[in-house]
């Protein structure tokens, strides 16, 4: 979506009554967003910054009347699911090997489509992933907490620190599931 | 400062729509400002996924989860409750569920789609049904005639007299057979019976006299499971249960850490299954009963002495 002139001039006004103070503000919010976005690795921050601006300002008119306080912090608000939609989008790929070919075979039913996907993506996964993911995730429910302490404890990592690895290998999982989904989709029409 | 405004329990509840609208935006402030506080989130989220696709969110969690997640975020973002589906299935490598018989009895019963079906010919045809294999089987097969096993058990001829070196005669039940067939003319000795026996257990520690209701009878070698009902005052959604040695002298051993509790509809009995392999006659042990609470975190619950004999 466009950011329209008049959402833009409703933008400053907001920022700021006096038009040079609100440019300046502008630039500092603008800034501080880039910062932030660049902080989260993103590889385009002004971009992200960009996008998140314009949201502010389609948004703004059902906001304006009940906001309180600094407008600075509604750019936050709305950059962080700029951000979190974002990294569901682009996702660091590199961890799988990229010499696995993702065959395209027919498939008709979505939930199979999508079972086949992972399996294929699980044997894409380095060993050591492939491995740690199935033992996060893997087994009975009652033992789950305790086999993932247990795990921890032989990585020599905090729980915290797991968890991000876990996640980190998942979102892998989903990015190429979604790829393989994608291709089979494509093999189909 | 960050530490109190984001916890696993907040994260939790930021997920599940329950803060404030001034809470939920200093979240998302805080997790856009650091890319820790972003990925703790993310976390919390990915966890929150899990519990929906494993059914572990409480009824009141699941109605807030559709409402707020699967129903209020893109589509793209829902993607994630998917592949946590797919990866459950993956994981669990589930076989085909077939429905019991109680189940296709129940579907069949209520079979509404066929109008020239009515409920009451299906119940006279239980009935009837019913009648034969009270009244008349008993009579077809004569007075003689017995539970199936009985029936097998006669119709199988008295093993034969002459020795086999594979088959001498000892005094230790044999091992049940791993094959569920079993050759009629073959001097196999009764198998011991497959049911587990059954220990209700109450919280803390024996007195000093003993207690003849928390001695547990073990039998050494059996093959079945030794189940110990544990009653419990403390309901969590899930447990975690530890077997531990209680030497006269010295600290508790641990014997066993992976114990699988299921607990009870009402969730005031936990059941755990204990290999027989890991008792030893004439010792005291505990059981080590611990909650999942709602941030994950595992608390202990209550501990359960017992006796061998």
């Amino acid at each position: 979506m466009e950011l329209t002139p008049e959402n833009f001039d409703l933008l400053l006004s907001w920022l700021h009554p006096d038009p040079e103070e609100a440019g300046r503000r502008y630039v500092k919010i603008r800034a501080g967003l880039v910062r932030n976005f660049a902080r989260q690795s993103v590889p385009v921050p002004e971009e992200l910054a960009d996008i998140a601006i314009d949201r502010v300002a389609q948004k703004l008119p059902e906001i304006i009347d009940n906001w309180e306080g600094e407008p600075e912090r509604y750019f936050y608000r709305v950059a962080y699911w700029v951000l979190r939609e974002y990294w569901t989008r682009t996702i660091i790929t590199e961890e799988l090997d990229p010499d696995a070919q993702i065959p395209t075979e027919k498939k008709d039913n979505r939930k199979e489509i999508r079972s086949y996907c992972l399996n294929q993506c699980m044997a894409c996964l380095n060993p050591k992933q492939r491995d740690l993911i199935e033992e996060y995730y893997g087994g009975e429910r009652g033992t789950r907490i305790r086999r993932r302490k247990e795990l921890a404890g032989r990585l020599n990592i905090e729980m915290s620190a797991l968890r991000v690895k876990a996640l980190r290998i998942r979102k892998c999982l989903k990015k190429c599931t979604k790829d393989c989904i994608a291709k089979l989709d494509q093999s189909n029409y | 400062m960050n530490e109190q405004i984001l916890d696993e329990v907040v994260a939790r509840r930021f997920w599940l729509g329950q803060l404030s609208p001034e809470e939920q935006g200093r979240i998302e402030e805080l997790a856009f400002g650091d890319p820790e506080w972003f990925t703790f989130l993310q976390a919390a989220e990915a966890d929150l996924i899990d519990e929906f696709v494993y059914d572990d969110l409480s009824s009141e969690e699941r109605k807030l989860f559709e409402k707020h997640f699967l129903e209020k975020q893109p589509k793209e973002l829902r993607e994630d409750v998917e592949v946590a589906r797919a990866m459950r299935a993956h994981f669990e490598r589930k076989p085909v569920v077939v429905a019991s018989l109680w189940e296709r009895f129940r579907k069949w019963i209520h079979l509404s789609a066929i109008p020239l079906v009515p409920v009451m010919v299906k119940a006279s045809v239980i009935i009837a049904g019913s009648v034969i294999a009270l009244f008349l089987i008993p009579k077809i097969l004569g007075p003689g005639s017995g539970p199936p096993r009985q029936a097998q058990q006669q119709q199988t001829p008295e093993p034969p007299a002459l020795p086999s070196p594979t088959s001498a005669p000892s005094e230790t039940p044999a091992q049940p057979s791993p094959s569920p067939v079993h050759k009629g003319n073959q001097n196999t000795p009764p198998l011991p019976p497959r049911r587990p026996s059954y220990a209700l257990l109450v919280p803390g520690v024996l007195p000093r006299g003993g207690d003849e209701a928390k001695s547990v009878s073990i039998t050494p070698g059996r093959p079945t499971d030794l189940g110990l009902l544990l009653f419990t005052h403390t309901s969590r959604r899930n447990y975690q249960a530890t077997l531990e040695k209680l030497p006269v002298n010295g600290q508790p051993l641990q014997i066993w850490s992976t114990l699988t509790p299921r607990k009870s509809r009402d969730g005031r009995v936990i059941r755990v299954r204990v290999s027989p392999n890991l008792l030893k006659s004439n010792q005291t042990y505990r059981i080590v009963l611990e909650g999942v609470a709602a941030n994950g975190n595992l608390e202990r619950v209550d501990n359960y002495q017992f006796k061998t004999k």
